[in-house]
């Protein structure tokens, strides 16, 4: 699940009455609970994690659920990492659409995306062929070696 | 009306390479939409290291992330080259490197204030006369396509607010054309044996802001302020701001005025 969406959905518990809300989108389950009000929300990935137990102080929710988030926003397949450290872009040129969208279908060898360092363009292309499951970068951000860019399935 | 230049021709760009001409098979298109796009066509389909496509007119030039490249037929010289590195190259700093070699061709010929702005534009009197995009074969680390475009006279009527400078010369794009491919030899097979590390010295003789106070600029992250202090043995620039030295991989560099 697309990360701005869960910040969304956390907002929305957070401002709301609700103390617990799951979501299931195909095979991601997500249950955002809020134990203690009026503190943050927490979110946890069924089936990976144990529900979280509420213990902390309100001030240290949030940083608990970061974690949690990024193991929700990578959904089943086979990782596409940075085979250099430089800056992600999703399209060839500003402007343009970008090479792929989640839910597209791409073969073995087709382009992903740019990483640029130093003025040397670096097309990345799919090592596998399937469907984008997800796009793990947001375009215009730094990327390190080996860092897990998009889940094809 | 100085006198029209002689056209770029494949004999012409043989002839001058001399010995070298074996190293570089040399196309001449009288038109080319990009050189780059061409050549990367053809590195896709094998050409050996050393193809090079140069264009005597380039209608749709692109620079870095898509910035057009305004090429306007004998006033400017467009170029790319394919090199294959040897394995165990590493492409870091590949962009700088060939900033060295086309330094030091430009040098040769006699222009002596060539200055280098990082990551790989060249200068004169602090005004663009040439740029450089280098894009690496996809699936292929090792093997890159160097596209290059330098401004040989500026267009008359150019606004002055335009940021460029030329080079004028009195070679033959052809003689030109010999003389850059024969400095990126020697840049490039420097840099397939000791990397970026073995041009250091001669990029930062050339560094037109080391020790002066630069502002980074980038699309998508805040501007960053610092003093520049040269740049790393894989070309990163670093930049000493208050707190901390960093190492800049990527964004557009500008001298910060007092």
């Amino acid at each position: 699940m697309d990360l701005r969406k869960l910040k969304t959905l956390i907002d929305l518990v957070q401002n709301s009455g609700i103390s617990e809300l799951e979501i299931s989108e195909g095979e991601e389950k997500i249950r955002i609970a809020k134990h203690m009000a009026p503190a943050a929300p927490t979110t946890v990935m069924l089936g990976s994690h144990q529900p979280a137990m509420m213990h902390q102080a309100p001030a240290a929710a949030p940083v608990a659920a970061a974690p949690a988030a990024e193991v929700a926003a990578e959904p089943d397949g086979q990782v596409v990492k940075a085979p250099m450290v430089g800056t992600f872009y999703r399209s060839g040129s500003p402007g343009a659409s970008p090479f792929v969208e989640v839910g597209q279908a791409v073969k073995a060898g087709e382009a992903l995306c740019i990483i640029e360092a130093m003025k040397l363009m670096n097309e990345i292309e799919s090592e596998f062929s399937g469907t984008v499951k997800a796009v793990l970068v947001e375009n215009g951000q730094p990327v390190e070696y080996g860092q897990p860019l998009f889940v094809i399935g | 009306m100085p006198a029209p230049r002689e056209s770029l021709s494949v004999a012409a760009v043989a002839a001058a390479l001399g010995g070298l001409a074996v190293r570089f098979d040399v196309d001449v298109l009288d038109d080319c939409t990009s050189t780059n796009s061409e050549l990367m066509a053809r590195a896709e389909a094998g050409a050996p290291s050393g193809t090079v496509i140069a264009a005597r007119r380039q209608t749709a030039g692109r620079g870095r992330l898509g910035r057009s490249w305004i090429a306007a037929p004998d006033a400017s010289l467009v170029f790319s080259l394919l090199w294959r590195f040897p394995p165990g190259t590493w492409p870091a700093g590949l962009s700088l490197a060939v900033g060295v070699g086309l330094a030091e061709a430009l040098e040769g010929l006699g222009v002596t204030d060539i200055a280098l702005k990082w990551p790989n534009d060249l200068l004169r009197i602090g005004r663009k006369c040439g740029g450089v995009l280098v894009e690496l074969v996809p699936g292929d680390p090792r093997a890159a396509v160097i596209g290059v475009g330098l401004n040989l006279a500026l267009p008359a009527g150019l606004p002055d607010d335009v940021a460029a400078a030329g080079l004028d010369l009195e070679d033959s794009p052809a003689e030109i054309l010999a003389r850059l491919l024969a400095g990126l030899h020697g840049a490039l097979t420097d840099f397939g044996s000791g990397g970026f590390a073995a041009l250091r010295e001669r990029w930062l003789a050339r560094c037109v802001h080391r020790d002066v106070a630069v502002r980074i600029l980038s699309e998508h992250a805040p501007p960053l302020e610092g003093r520049c202090i040269g740049v790393d043995v894989d070309g990163a620039l670093m930049v000493e701001t208050a707190v901390c030295i960093q190492r800049i991989l990527s964004g557009d560099v500008s001298l910060r005025m007092p």
